[in-house]
């Protein structure tokens, strides 16, 4: 089933109808969902420059088909979760953030580290397990993290880091604060309790949190409809009070526009909001993953709606992009990650020594305990 | 008051306070009431303080540690969860990571286990695994123990699987003191610290001293001191082990008695120190015996001060079976202090 096939199916947006939202209709294949949400989006303005994201998801697919060759050199170890075919909701949701807001991802998060800001060659330190790692070495792929872009993981607990997204929301809340965080999961986080706790203390708070589903119809190896009983997941988030909508997660240009008005709502008070991006991965679940559990047709028919080659043709019908574009770019990301090969070869190990550093705050920290 | 909690408030009276002379002018408090005034004292000196957890606002805490709260601090500060231990265990991280100073309650620590994903995978684990970028100064307390007749849901002490846990800081105050003093370093802790109060302490009733505010949060306390036998405890059942150590001194055996107030990091200097005096240790603990904190305390004197015993370490836990409900059945659970006298007079005459 491709995302325009699920928008057939998708016959809630009558239920509560409100003129604002008819924009995201235009846009969007996917029909929105959260006909239950109390307020409706106001139309995006101020989005980012498309040939821009057709070069940010450029990067990330490169990325990521580097990372396979280092998995296979044994350069990289332990899990490896590409985000191949998914690059859309990485670049389309960090477009709309501000500098001060948060992001809390999960273990399928290269796509969105880079695309938050993080250098490549501390993400490619890191998985090279080597001390300029943005973690120094103890998370891996799984496990990014980098404080100064407010990118808090990186958490491989399905729906773990949800109830911290929570939290940071509720500090910048009382602190007065219009940032906003935003959670990014996947369509199996939706099963989890943490999920459900963590909606309803958002909705129940009113706090800042943009829930990002990355819906890529699998959780792992079991589909959607093998583990939800209600599949249309916007609708389930819609119940807790909060707007809620799909999109299609295969259209960069559709989420970026979906995420600037959630942002922007959030932003102005009004609470969470929840986005099902209707995404799929072309690879496997992992490194590890024989992909058993779904056909090659399905596959072959998603990559029809490779999100890269298609806002490339939309760019060159609309006459804001050429050739020689995507050639430049080609030859910069390339440049860019063999740099951050070498920059990761080269990097040091942390000594031994150092192996229970940061299990405690040093002991000259900030008021800590003498 | 019960007779435990009777001789855990003469503790209270006989042990000065680490920071304060002892004090003629204190004032008449309860464990429930320092933990309280610990709370307030926290709220008005750091506005980045806030209390969060299930029916800490207008219930005033089920166990009434926060009554009262409400009403002083607002809704904000003094925040109702909905019952989702998971999530607002979680969203106290959150906070914490963005500059706030949380004390998440949690009812009891049976259901502290619904939020353990949080703690262990989140709490503790932040910093190492962001390579030192994200410490959480968070506090999360609760309450643990047995010996009201609450069963198997509401009785258990599981602490010592959260002292198994890098990264975490445990605490277990026994005393007025402690209940008082412990909270403040705790929030200036920059990594997470958990506050494990026995439930049968709410009530204990005693005299803190003026001025009273803030004990070390690093170290263990000896609260009686003795020549013949060690005898290491904490929490709910130092006044057990206070009552036990009298009838011994009745029958010529001189006790030493540790209240070993942090369970991670253990103290071990204080606990060897009295363990070479005495040379015989006695652990009594209210949680299962085996994999237990009793089970780390006697490995750790075992490795550390084999030469210096002059008898096999003993153990008084709890029998290994869920909590039952029936008073005869729980108490027959639980470390008594027939049991801790026994297992003293077992060191120190063996033999007999």
């Amino acid at each position: 089933m491709t995302p325009r096939d699920r928008s057939q199916g998708n016959g809630h947006g009558s239920r509560k109808p409100s003129a604002r939202r008819t924009s995201t209709r235009e846009r969007t294949p996917t029909a929105p969902t959260a006909a239950t949400a109390p307020t409706a989006p106001t139309a995006a303005t101020n989005l980012p420059d498309p040939a821009d994201l057709l070069r940010q998801m450029m990067r990330v697919r490169r990325f990521e088909e580097k990372c396979a060759e280092l998995y296979s050199d044994t350069k990289i170890r332990g899990f490896l979760h590409l985000c191949i075919g998914e690059e859309a909701t990485a670049v389309g949701l960090m477009s709309a953030l501000a500098p001060g807001d948060a992001v809390v991802s999960t273990y399928r998060e290269h796509g969105h580290a880079l695309a938050r800001g993080i250098p490549m060659s501390s993400v490619m330190a890191e998985m090279f397990g080597k001390v300029t790692g943005c973690s120094r070495g103890r998370g891996g792929s799984m496990h990014l993290f980098d404080a100064s872009h407010r990118f808090y993981g990186g958490n491989a607990i399905v729906a773990g880091g949800l109830p911290v997204a929570v939290g940071l929301a509720l500090a910048d809340h009382m602190n007065g604060r219009s940032d906003v965080t935003a959670c990014i999961f996947g369509d199996g986080a939706m099963a989890e309790g943490e999920f459900h706790e963590s909606a309803n203390l958002a909705a129940l708070w009113k706090l800042p949190v943009l829930f990002c589903c990355e819906n890529n119809r699998y959780a792992m190896g079991t589909a959607l409809a093998r583990e939800h009983a209600q599949t249309d997941l916007a609708t389930r988030a819609a119940s807790y009070g909060m707007v809620a909508w799909a999109v299609d997660g295969m259209d960069v240009e559709a989420v970026a526009e979906a995420m600037r008005r959630a942002v922007d709502q959030i932003r102005g008070g009004g609470g969470p909001c929840f986005l099902e991006l209707r995404t799929y991965r072309f690879r496997a679940h992992s490194m590890y993953d024989p992909d058993r559990y779904r056909e090659k047709s399905e596959i072959e028919q998603w990559k029809q709606s490779d999100p890269i080659p298609a806002l490339s043709g939309r760019l060159q019908s609309r006459g804001t992009l050429t050739d020689a574009d995507v050639n430049r770019w080609e030859a910069e990301i390339e440049a860019e990650i063999e740099a951050a090969i070498t920059f990761a070869e080269k990097a040091e190990l942390e000594p031994v020594a150092d192996l229970t550093r940061y299990v405690t705050s040093p002991a000259d920290s900030e008021g800590g305990p003498t | 008051m019960t007779k435990p909690a009777a001789a855990a408030a003469a503790a209270a009276r006989t042990t000065a306070a680490p920071a304060t002379s002892a004090a003629t002018d204190g004032t008449k408090t309860t464990y429930r009431e320092a933990l309280r005034e610990a709370h307030r004292d926290a709220l008005t000196r750091d506005p980045r303080v806030f209390l969060m957890g299930e029916d800490v606002g207008r219930y005033g805490g089920c166990f009434a540690v926060s009554l009262g709260l409400l009403e002083e601090f607002g809704p904000e500060r003094i925040r109702d969860a909905p019952l989702s231990e998971s999530g607002f265990t979680g969203a106290g991280i959150g906070a914490a990571l963005g500059g706030m100073r949380p004390i998440v309650e949690i009812m009891t620590v049976n259901f502290s286990l619904l939020a353990m994903d949080q703690i262990l995978n989140n709490a503790a684990t932040l910093l190492n695994m962001s390579g030192g970028q994200l410490p959480v100064p968070l506090v999360v307390r609760m309450a643990t123990g047995a010996g009201r007749q609450l069963a198997a849901q509401h009785s258990h002490s599981l602490e010592g699987w959260y002292a198994h846990i890098p990264g975490l800081r445990v605490l277990a105050p026994a005393t007025l003191e402690d209940a008082r003093g412990m909270l403040w370093p705790a929030l200036q802790d920059p990594d997470p610290v958990l506050i494990f109060e026995h439930s049968s302490l709410y009530n204990l009733a005693g005299t803190l001293p003026a001025g009273a505010a803030e004990v070390d949060i690093t170290r263990a306390a000896v609260r009686r001191a003795g020549t013949d036998v060690t005898l290491l405890t904490y929490g709910g059942s130092l006044g057990k082990v206070l009552t036990a150590a009298e009838t011994l001194a009745a029958e010529g055996i001189s006790a030493e008695v540790v209240d070993l107030r942090v369970l991670r990091p253990l103290d071990d200097e204080t606990i060897l120190a009295s363990v070479r005096k005495t040379h015989r240790a006695v652990i009594i603990e209210e949680a299962w015996r085996t994999g237990s904190l009793s089970a780390e305390i006697a490995a750790r004197i075992a490795e550390q001060a084999f030469y210096d015993l002059d008898a096999p370490i003993e153990r008084v836990c709890a029998a290994e079976v869920p909590v039952p409900y029936a008073k005869h059945l729980e108490d027959a659970a639980l470390p008594q202090p027939a049991d801790i006298v026994a297992a003293a007079r077992r060191v120190v005459t063996p033999g007999e």
